[in-house]
């Protein structure tokens, strides 16, 4: 008697707190997502059980999603998914799901992905439709660890129907050069290469694709079949540069010299001021080495140390400026981006760098989301006295501030990298120098030992190998660049080796 | 001089455009040009594929064209252009226009004012065959960064021009007037013109050419009809004509 006393206590004091529950649902199913996911907010902060709390959790970040907030939603699917599948948890399933869809429309992040498997998951309780997703960021957290075998399995448990597929078939590619399983990972590319779709997604995969294969072939010294895939990655790319300047060294090994300098003319054009190419100044440097004009050799060091010298100074200042303020950093480029640089101004080629970075590129993306979000929150008014409004808020703030600071370390560990580089490659010009003081050239020639064998044929402007009959058409350099130019220059010079041999016979 | 007949004027034509051909191989050793194009002396040159390529293709074009030096009409031609690059810079054209005039408001002012009504011949239809020359190939670049193509072609040739004759001026003679007639001259022309190549199949094309011809102004004699005329006719009068034909088009390359 005194248990049915409790009970039905508890059900005469729980019933206005149901209320905001029930009137919540009945704003779902008349679509009123806007009073709904204030409801759901106001009842789960006064749910008299559990169960109400998980359901009404669940209603919110539904409507949260149905009205587009695809961030805010995250945060409660988020929730729901890290405290894993167990009895309490009855939407675990459905918003591992749900998570798994909105992260392919808005990059929610690799961190926040991360978080939500801390927990082991039995892969029973993943649903067929969120495997995708979850292998592939399980994956990933595999590769960054170095467990590249692991990581080659995760990736390939990827569902061929989830979107994931082809991102972790390229991945399998990764895994797998990095494995030194070249043959496995051409084949794995190739795939990609075929079933990439049409449309800038896939566009940017086969571009990946064509630049991993590209750098195989050229580590298997088939720099002929390098350039196959370099030629591939289209002018309007952020790495059309970088092919450009990798086939260059492909050029280099065939001893294509003319086709080096073509490329290094690109390269080094006012077009590309700012970009961060130093090794070029090198490139041009051995190349002409290889060809005996020590006068240009000497040209191209001290091109470098021009270029290049006079930056270290503001480079040490950044890095140490940074070290701490990751997030600060991560400004510092965007402030570079935007054009609003005022300070280390000298460092532009390397912050140019970094912002062509997926770093940079993952973290713009996730503030620019969140931005959207809040400025559309702020246009909401109904969810301020509830407090959902300061929640979302907060959480978007966080999730801006963590996406800087998350982007800002990876980007100062990549740009201090770059200073190394840097130096390295400083050293190499003053050791040119002094071998060409020392006037002992030959032995430093000798050590650019490259096959002699794959020789034949010549290769035009544009990384293509010229063909029988083929109709060209020759434009002159006059010292005016045009831009539909770059990436076609070749050299008329000749070496002089033959001629100095001649010299030195006489 | 008697006129030609109608026989006469097409074996003229056809040897007037073979002989412009066959003897141009002749005329002009065949340049190097490719050769030369090779800027060989230069230290760093641009080397890719020709974005556009003539050799052994057809054009065809069409092209609206107005005759440009008329005082009392206009006149408006359809014009089709059939052509054969055999190199990039040679080929032959054959080209046909047809088309009608307008009369100017010059010409009723000068009847109304002066009482004066003119003889006017007005170019019916153009049939030539010519050489086409193109020397000159380059490239523009537009603010936007979009690059356009170009050549500029000179031409020469020879082929029939139909006048037409209104007889509009003979009102007042007190003979009947005679019918509306077109008659056809041989004629030469040279000319000038630029395609802006749109793509590697059509390209948008201009040209300015200079027709010249000789006529027997008795063809627009209001009597001619006149059984005087006819039994004792007067000597032939020949005039010169040159019209300046300004044409824009489009050509499709097969």
């Amino acid at each position: 008697m005194k248990k049915l006393v409790i009970i039905l206590m508890l059900f005469i004091f729980s019933e206005p707190l149901l209320a905001n529950y029930r009137a919540a649902q009945s704003f779902f199913q008349r679509r009123d997502y806007v009073s709904s996911a204030s409801a759901f907010f106001n009842a789960l902060a006064a749910a008299p059980s559990k169960a109400v709390a998980r359901k009404s959790e669940w209603g919110l970040a539904q409507s949260l999603q149905k009205l587009e907030f695809y961030y805010s939603a995250s945060k409660y699917y988020s929730d729901i998914v890290r405290r894993g599948p167990k009895g309490s948890n009855p939407f675990f399933k459905n918003a591992l799901e749900e998570i798994g869809k909105v992260n392919s429309r808005v990059q929610i992040g690799q961190s926040q992905v991360v978080k939500l498997f801390k927990k082991s998951v039995n892969i029973g309780n993943v649903p067929s439709s969120a495997r995708g997703f979850y292998y592939y960021y399980q994956g990933l957290e595999a590769f960054k660890d170095g467990a590249n075998s692991r990581a080659y399995k995760l990736f390939k448990k990827v569902p061929s129907r989830s979107s994931y597929y082809l991102k972790a078939r390229f991945h399998m590619g990764v895994a797998s050069t990095a494995a030194g399983k070249n043959n496995q990972a051409v084949r794995i590319f190739e795939g990609v290469r075929r079933q990439a779709p049409s449309g800038a997604r896939g566009d940017y995969l086969r571009e990946l694709t064509n630049l991993n294969i590209a750098r195989i072939k050229y580590g298997a010294k088939k720099y002929r079949d390098a350039l196959n895939y370099y030629k591939f990655i289209p002018r309007d790319s952020d790495n059309w540069l970088q092919a450009l300047f990798e086939a260059s060294w492909s050029f280099f090994m065939l001893q294509k010299h003319n086709n080096v300098l073509g490329n290094s003319h690109t390269i080094l054009s006012p077009f590309f001021i700012n970009r961060f190419y130093p090794e070029v100044y090198i490139l041009k440097a051995i190349t002409y080495l290889k060809m005996c004009d020590t006068k240009k050799v000497r040209v191209a060091v001290n091109d470098f140390q021009r270029r290049y010298k006079p930056i270290f100074k503001d480079i040490r200042n950044m890095l140490a400026r940074y070290k701490d303020d990751y997030s600060g950093f991560f400004k510092l480029i965007s402030n570079y981006k935007r054009g609003r640089l005022n300070r280390y101004k000298k460092t532009k080629s390397i912050l140019d760098h970094l912002m062509r970075t997926d770093s940079f590129k993952e973290g713009v993306d996730t503030i620019r989301f969140s931005d959207r979000e809040l400025s559309r929150l702020s246009r909401v008014g109904r969810w301020g006295a509830s407090g959902l409004k300061d929640e979302l808020k907060n959480f978007l703030r966080r999730k801006k501030s963590a996406a800087a600071r998350d982007a800002g370390r990876r980007l100062f560990k990549k740009g201090t990298g770059y200073f190394k580089y840097l130096k390295e490659l400083s050293e190499q010009t003053i050791r040119i120098k002094t071998e060409m003081l020392l006037k002992d050239l030959d032995s430093l020639r000798r050590e650019l030992k490259i096959p002699v064998s794959d020789k034949k044929g010549d290769f035009i402007g544009g990384l293509q190998e010229l063909k029988v009959g083929q109709k060209l058409e020759y434009w002159p350099f006059e010292g005016e660049y045009w831009e539909d130019e770059l990436g076609y220059y070749v050299y008329n010079v000749e070496s002089l080796c033959k001629k100095k041999k001649r010299k030195k016979r006489k | 001089m008697k006129k030609l007949s109608e026989l006469w004027q097409k074996r003229i034509l056809w040897l007037c455009i073979s002989g412009v051909f066959i003897t141009s191989f002749f005329a002009f050793p065949i340049p190097n040009l490719e050769a030369q194009d090779k800027f060989e002396d230069v230290e760093v040159r641009v080397i890719r594929p020709r974005y556009f390529n003539k050799k052994f293709r057809l054009e065809l074009g069409g092209a609206f064209t107005a005759v440009m030096n008329q005082n009392f009409i206009y006149t408006y031609l359809g014009t089709g252009m059939l052509t054969f690059h055999f190199a990039e810079w040679i080929g032959l054209e054959l080209m046909g226009s047809y088309g009608f005039s307008i009369d100017k408001g010059d010409k009723s002012l000068l009847f109304d004012d002066e009482g004066i009504k003119t003889l006017i011949e007005r170019d019916k239809f153009d049939l030539f065959g010519s050489l086409i020359i193109t020397p000159i190939y380059g490239k523009y670049q537009l603010t936007s960064g979009r690059l356009i193509y170009f050549d500029t072609f000179f031409t020469l040739g020879a082929g029939l021009s139909g006048l037409e004759f209104k007889f509009d001026h003979c009102e007042d003679s007190g003979v009947n007037n005679p019918p509306d007639e077109t008659i056809s001259y041989p004629g030469f022309q040279g000319g000038i013109g630029q395609r802006f190549f749109l793509s590697k199949k059509t390209s948008v094309r201009w040209d300015v050419r200079g027709r010249f011809l000789s006529f027997n102004q008795n063809d627009g004699n209001c009597e001619k009809n006149t059984e005087a005329f006819l039994e004792n006719p007067p000597p032939s009068v020949s005039k010169n004509r040159t019209s300046i034909f300004m044409q824009l088009g489009m050509s499709y390359f097969l």
